[in-house]
Formats: structure tokens, C-alpha cells, sequence
């Protein structure tokens, strides 16, 4: 069992009439990646932000390494390191001083870690950070909150502004920071082609409710997707079969499901509909609508 | 590795250029006020140092609202002991200015501790959400106080010590609490020309008219696309825009001449109180401009399709509206004054027709015509602190000394209706020049 990163309990936060987070409950551990996705407005920015003690609970209690996050010290913000959506820096500083502003700040901070990410990334040290596009900023920010060498990354949509190759080379990079740092990554994105191949576990927030918490591999096993085609006559308009939970009927004879595993019985589906079916396993992207909304979109 | 947090801050452009400009004004002041006498010197030194703070304030707030600022360990305290120490230091100067100046009789120690907590409220005045809340509300405080109290707080030095103690420490605590850290971080950062105001709206005590202010953006963003040619309806759409919160300088404004003014005269004659809210006028106005011309352009993002001719004219017009709009504001609150001081008439008609004179380029100071910041800040900071100190050096030259060179009341008139119109046939070329040759998005100066 690894350390504790970061606990919820009956966490709520509202925003007047609005409220963002709904009585979450959460345990994440590390070392280990963990995808945190859901809908627009979901609450993953808000969770995020109660991590690093930005946003305070209105009910609820919030440890992050093992301290409420209201009383979060120096000791704990140093082993954090933060990628925000949308970034901001000293607009009249270089990127290298910017660097250097904050290095002094960082016991442990890696400078040739610093040199490393620059030249991986493209990022010149000498640009000025007013003219920064926004994946550069976007960039700037991944620098700043790994070199510190942190035991907790927060990532609140680092790919959305990064071009492919850029975004390919910094999801294999969390890869290595994981392995040689032991540190715990917590990446928020819409991008779940790409998060899949990288995160071990998975917390889906739905409406600022925890519609799963859970390994990936787990969700995964737990899902399949069966492609129907029909033997010799037509298939029926809806399938009332229990363990399926949603389905596309393309055409009379062909239909596309996605079932629960626990409890379908394949040879059973193919003799009742007189019909081949071709299993395969569930990627994040099918997962992601039975997780927000049970299948509804 | 030696860690600097806030004299690192220093080291830009606007902070070069704040001392440049406002160090000679300073020593000037400091020493001509300690000739005058150990009471004038101590209310100096508290306002220049009040001036050296709210600086800090501002490049704290530059810092405070980027996103690396929450989770910077030992950030918010180095900033702290830094700013202190700066503060320290101006003081030290401050006092050391008044012993040259006003020898044996300069009262350094109360000098230093007034000065000390001016620097902490003016550095706690940018920061805090509060402070730029309370500030209008301060002023009017300060003004009713000077008004009532013709001896200043040289006569209880006793009283003045410790509660200019307690104010430094209120200030300074309020500034650097994580509360006030959390709230910077979560607002982003700053916009040029939009010092104060911005901010408190989006406290969590603010949120019915947050509401309404989103709401407000919407309906003006769908107008705005469909106004047609029509350059009036332009303006009018540019105005929908103005934040909820730019209504607090009018309020402030308005109370203070109705409680100030109004209430005063018609008590009896109060020494110096024509003076004083004569003042009050210009700094309530100048306030009521910075908040109106930071709120609104010609080219919010769903104005795009206008073409740059519209744009053009409804720049213009709004830039010419803009304060008469604020004067029609004030107009109850002068007409009070003028009945109660007819001979101060002419005093505030001079003040008002040089802030008139200089509102375009506090417009141009704020941000580009077309919306939004000013692409290089520490260039737009320069702009500002020179517009700034150009308008409070031509305040008192022309409030005061015009009448010495021209007596005629009416040859005044005319020399200040030039200065307005040729202010605004400059503007004008500007703003042509502007929108014939830049982008409509992102304004670089």
C-alpha cells in the first residue's frame, strides 16, 4: 500500500446557489498516475484545486499528504508541483528568469532536469514570457512543476494546448518521472485517447459526484464491446438482455453493444438471437459515456 | 541559491520608471514640507510613503495572481519580510529627509511610524479585496476627518504611535494572509488600467451581482452583433458592458459631496472645507474615470464584424462621452458645492477642465481602444505612471497658477476650451492612425 496523496470525506463545496463538488468521498494513492475526467463543469478543476488548498471545503474534510489542506505548510507545497489550465507567469520576465525566480523558492529543485525539459519541449529560455503562445506558457508551466522533483503532480488539462508531438514526448515523460521519482500524477483531460495509455487508475466525476473511482484495468474488465451480426434473420430493435447497457442497432442485421461482463453469457446471446458476435474489450472513450450518464448518450 | 521574492519584483521596467519619476517629486515634497513646519512634513511623509506602498501593492498583486504564486513554498513570507523591509527602508529615507529639512523640530519617530503604516494600507489597498472596497469609503473617512480636525496628529503623537502601530499591523496582515493569497490566485491576473474594483465582485459575498453581471455580458453580446451601422447604438452597446462595481466610485463620489459638502455648509464655515472638498472633486472624478474607461471598448469579440470606420466612431464618441457622462453624474453634487462656495467656482472649473484635457490619455493609458490589456504591460505601466505624474504635476500648475497669468476669467475659459479641444483633435488623429493600421485583437502600444 503506498502513502496516502490525497483523502476526501463527504467533501461538498458550493459556490452560492451552484455547487461543484457533492459529498466526495476519495482515497488516492501513490505512486501512480490517475486520470481524472468527466463532463465540462464536472468539478474536476474544483477537486483539483482543493488538493493544493486553493479552494477550501464548505462541508467535508480534505488531506493532502496527510495534512488538512487548509493547513497545508511549506513542507507539504514543496512536494507538490502544479500544472493549471491555464497558466499564467511574470509577463516581464525571460523563461529562464522565470525559472530561476522559482527554483530559489524549491530545496530540490533538478536543473538538469530544467535543461533536459527545455530542449525535449522546444522551450527557449531566453523568450520573453509576454510572448509566449499558449501551448509554450502551457509548456513553461510542465518545467516549472517538474523540476522541483514533487512527489505530487497536479495536471489540469496539460495536453489541451500541446500539438501532437509535443503532447506524445510529455506522456511518455510522466511515464519516466513516475518510475524515477516515485511520484503520484494526477492528470485532469478530455483527452482520453491519450490519457489511456498512461494512467493507472481512474476517477470519474459526474455532476461533482464520484461516478467511479477505480483501476482502469478494473473498469475495463468490468465492460465489452460486442459486435452483432445477424445469421439469417433480422435483429430486434432493442436488445432486453440485462447485462447490456447500451446499443446501436446500425442496420437489421448488425448492431454494436456495450455489455456488462458479469453475467453475459456470449454462447447464450448467440443462440437465443441467431447471431455471431465478435467480442472486444472496451477503450476509455466507450467507457466514458457509461461512466458519466449510465450509458444515456 | 540567494532568493529575492519581491526586490526581484522591483527589477522591471515600471519599477525603474516609478523611481525615476517619483523619487525627485518625492525628495521635493519631503523637504518642502519639512520647511514648512514638523505637521506638514509628517502628513507628506505619510503620503509619499502611502504612494512608495500602493507601487509594492501593485507588483504584489502582479505576483500574487500568477499561477505559480499559491503553491511556491515560503513564497507569501519572503514576500512579506521583503515588503516590510522596503518599507523600513523608505521610512528611514523619509525621516532622514526630514532631519536635513526641518532639523531639530522634524518629529522623525511619529514621521516613520505614520509613514510606515501609509506604505502598509497602500500596499494592502491593491492586494486585498477588501481594501479596494473600502478605499472610496476611506477617502471620504480621511476628508470628513481633515475637515473637522484642523490639527493633525502632530498634536497626539501618544495616539498616533500606537494606532499607526495597530494600522501597520492590521494592514500588513490582511495583505499577506492566505486568504488574500487563495483569492489572488483563483482571479487571475491582473488587466492593465484596472488597478481597483475588478476584483471584489467575485467574492463569494458578491454573488447576486456576479450573476448578474454574466448575464449582462451575454445580452450586450448578442446585441452587439446585431447593432447595425448605427454609431450611437454602438456606444450604447460599449457602455452595457461597465462592470457592476463601476457604480461604487459614483457612490462614494456623490456621498461624500452630499456628506462633506452639502452638510458643512450649510452648518456654517469650517475652515479650509471649500478647499479640501474642491479636492475631493478632482480625485473623485479622476477615480470615476479610472474605473469608467477601463470597462468598456469599441471591440468587445462580438463586435468583430463592425467595420473599422465603426470602430473608429464609436471609439471616439465613447472617449468624448466618457466624462461627460461622469460630470452628469456629479452635476448635483457640484451644484451643491458652487451654491456653497461661489468662490471656488473657478478653482474646480480649472481642476475639471484639466482632468478633461487629460482623459484621453489616460483612455490610451488603460488599454488599446480595441478592448483588453495593452499586449506589453511593463510598457503600459510606463504609460500610466507617466500620464500620472504628467497629470499631477499640471494639476496645480494650472488649478493655481493659471489665474496668475491670465486674470480674465473669460480668457481662461478660452485657454481651457483650447486645451480640451486640442486634446481631443489629438486623440482623434491617434485613434485614426489606430484603427487604420493595427489588429482589432491584441493591442501592442
Amino acid at each position: 500500500m503506498g502513502e496516502m496523496i490525497f483523502e476526501a470525506s463527504g467533501l461538498t463545496k458550493e459556490f452560492g446557489e451552484v455547487t461543484a463538488l457533492r459529498d466526495v468521498s476519495l482515497s488516492l494513492r501513490g505512486p501512480s498516475i490517475i486520470g481524472l475526467i468527466g463532463r465540462n463543469a464536472s468539478g474536476k478543476t474544483t477537486l483539483l484545486r482543493h488538493i493544493v488548498g486553493l479552494q477550501l471545503p464548505t462541508r467535508g474534510q480534505a488531506r493532502t499528504l496527510g495534512v488538512a489542506t487548509r493547513s497545508l505548510q511549506h513542507e507539504q507545497l514543496a512536494r507538490i508541483g502544479v500544472v493549471p489550465d491555464a497558466p499564467t507567469f511574470m509577463r516581464w520576465m525571460s523563461v529562464g528568469e522565470q525559472l530561476r525566480y522559482l527554483s530559489a523558492f524549491y530545496p530540490r529543485w533538478d536543473m538538469e532536469r530544467q535543461s533536459s525539459l527545455a530542449g525535449l519541449l522546444e522551450l527557449d529560455l531566453h523568450a520573453d514570457v509576454s510572448g509566449l503562445s499558449t501551448g509554450s506558457a502551457q509548456k513553461l508551466a510542465i518545467v516549472a512543476a517538474l523540476c522541483p522533483r514533487p512527489d505530487l503532480i497536479l495536471l489540469d488539462e496539460p495536453v489541451s494546448n500541446l500539438d501532437p508531438i509535443a503532447r506524445d514526448q510529455f506522456l511518455k515523460l510522466l511515464l519516466e518521472i513516475v518510475q524515477e521519482d516515485r511520484a503520484t500524477i494526477v492528470i485532469s483531460s478530455h483527452v482520453l485517447h491519450d490519457i489511456e495509455s498512461t494512467v493507472d487508475w481512474i476517477v470519474c466525476l459526474n455532476n461533482g459526484t464520484v461516478a467511479a473511482d477505480a483501476a482502469l484495468d478494473d473498469l475495463k474488465d468490468q465492460y465489452a464491446e460486442w459486435r452483432v451480426l445477424a445469421r439469417t434473420r433480422d435483429l430486434p430493435d432493442r436488445f432486453a438482455d440485462a447485462f447490456v447497457v447500451r446499443q446501436t442497432v446500425m442496420e437489421p442485421r448488425r448492431a454494436r453493444l456495450v455489455v456488462r461482463t458479469a453475467g453475459a453469457d456470449l454462447r447464450a446471446f448467440q443462440a437465443a438471437h441467431d447471431a455471431d458476435v465478435e467480442a472486444a474489450p472496451l477503450n476509455l472513450q466507450g467507457l466514458f459515456p457509461i461512466l458519466v450518464d449510465n450509458g444515456r448518450h | 541559491m540567494r532568493r529575492r521574492a519581491f526586490l526581484r519584483l522591483l527589477e522591471r521596467p515600471a519599477g525603474i520608471a516609478f523611481a525615476a519619476l517619483f523619487t525627485p517629486a518625492a525628495v521635493i515634497t519631503l523637504f518642502v514640507a519639512g520647511l514648512r513646519g514638523p505637521s506638514r512634513f509628517v502628513e507628506a511623509a505619510g503620503l509619499v510613503c502611502f504612494f512608495v506602498g500602493a507601487f509594492g501593492g501593485i507588483t504584489l498583486t502582479d505576483a500574487a495572481r500568477c499561477s505559480f504564486a499559491w503553491t511556491l513554498p515560503r513564497y507569501r513570507r519572503a514576500l512579506l519580510v521583503e515588503f516590510a523591509f522596503c518599507g523600513a527602508v523608505v521610512c528611514a529615507l523619509v525621516t532622514l529627509i526630514g532631519a536635513v529639512s526641518a532639523a531639530p523640530s522634524a518629529p522623525a519617530l511619529l514621521a516613520a511610524a505614520v509613514g510606515f503604516a501609509a506604505y502598509a494600507v497602500g500596499g494592502a489597498l491593491f492586494l486585498t479585496p477588501e481594501g479596494s472596497l473600502l478605499f472610496p469609503f476611506a477617502f471620504i473617512a480621511f476628508v470628513a476627518w481633515r475637515l473637522w480636525t484642523p490639527a493633525p496628529v502632530i498634536s497626539a503623537p501618544l495616539a498616533a504611535m500606537p494606532v499607526s502601530a495597530a494600522v501597520s499591523a492590521l494592514a500588513i496582515w490582511s495583505a499577506f494572509s492566505s486568504r488574500t493569497f487563495r483569492w489572488s490566485a483563483l482571479l487571475g491576473p491582473r488587466e492593465d488600467g484596472r488597478l481597483m474594483w475588478n476584483g471584489w465582485p467575485t467574492m463569494p459575498w458578491w454573488p447576486r451581482l456576479r450573476r448578474r453581471r454574466a448575464g449582462g455580458r451575454r445580452r450586450d453580446a448578442a446585441r452587439a452583433r446585431y447593432v447595425g451601422t448605427s454609431v450611437l447604438r454602438g456606444v450604447v452597446s460599449s457602455y452595457r458592458p461597465i462592470r457592476a462595481n463601476a457604480w461604487l466610485p459614483a457612490t462614494a463620489g456623490l456621498s461624500m459631496f452630499y456628506v462633506a459638502a452639502v452638510g458643512p455648509n450649510a452648518l456654517g464655515s469650517i475652515p479650509r472645507t471649500g478647499f479640501w472638498i474642491a479636492w475631493a472633486i478632482f480625485i473623485v472624478f479622476s477615480l470615476m474615470s479610472r474605473s469608467s474607461y477601463g470597462h468598456h471598448s469599441s471591440a468587445s469579440r462580438a463586435a468583430l464584424p463592425w467595420s473599422r470606420r465603426h470602430h473608429l466612431a464609436v471609439a471616439f464618441a465613447r472617449h468624448l462621452g466618457d466624462p461627460f457622462v461622469i460630470l452628469l453624474v456629479l452635476s448635483p453634487a457640484l451644484a451643491a458645492f458652487a451654491v456653497g462656495n461661489p468662490q471656488l467656482l473657478g478653482f474646480v472649473g480649472r481642476g475639471i477642465a484639466v482632468i478633461v484635457v487629460f482623459f484621453p490619455a489616460f483612455q490610451w493609458a488603460a488599454g488599446p481602444p480595441t478592448g483588453g490589456p495593452w499586449a506589453d504591460r511593463g510598457v503600459a505601466m510606463i504609460l500610466t505612471l507617466s500620464v500620472g505624474m504628467a497629470f499631477l504635476l499640471a494639476l496645480p500648475l494650472v488649478v493655481s497658477g493659471l489665474p496668475l497669468l491670465v486674470t480674465s476669467g473669460a480668457a481662461q475659459a478660452v485657454v481651457l476650451g483650447l486645451l480640451v479641444a486640442g486634446s481631443q483633435v489629438l486623440n482623434w488623429r491617434r485613434l485614426k492612425g489606430y484603427f487604420a493600421t493595427r489588429d482589432l485583437v491584441g493591442g501592442e502600444p
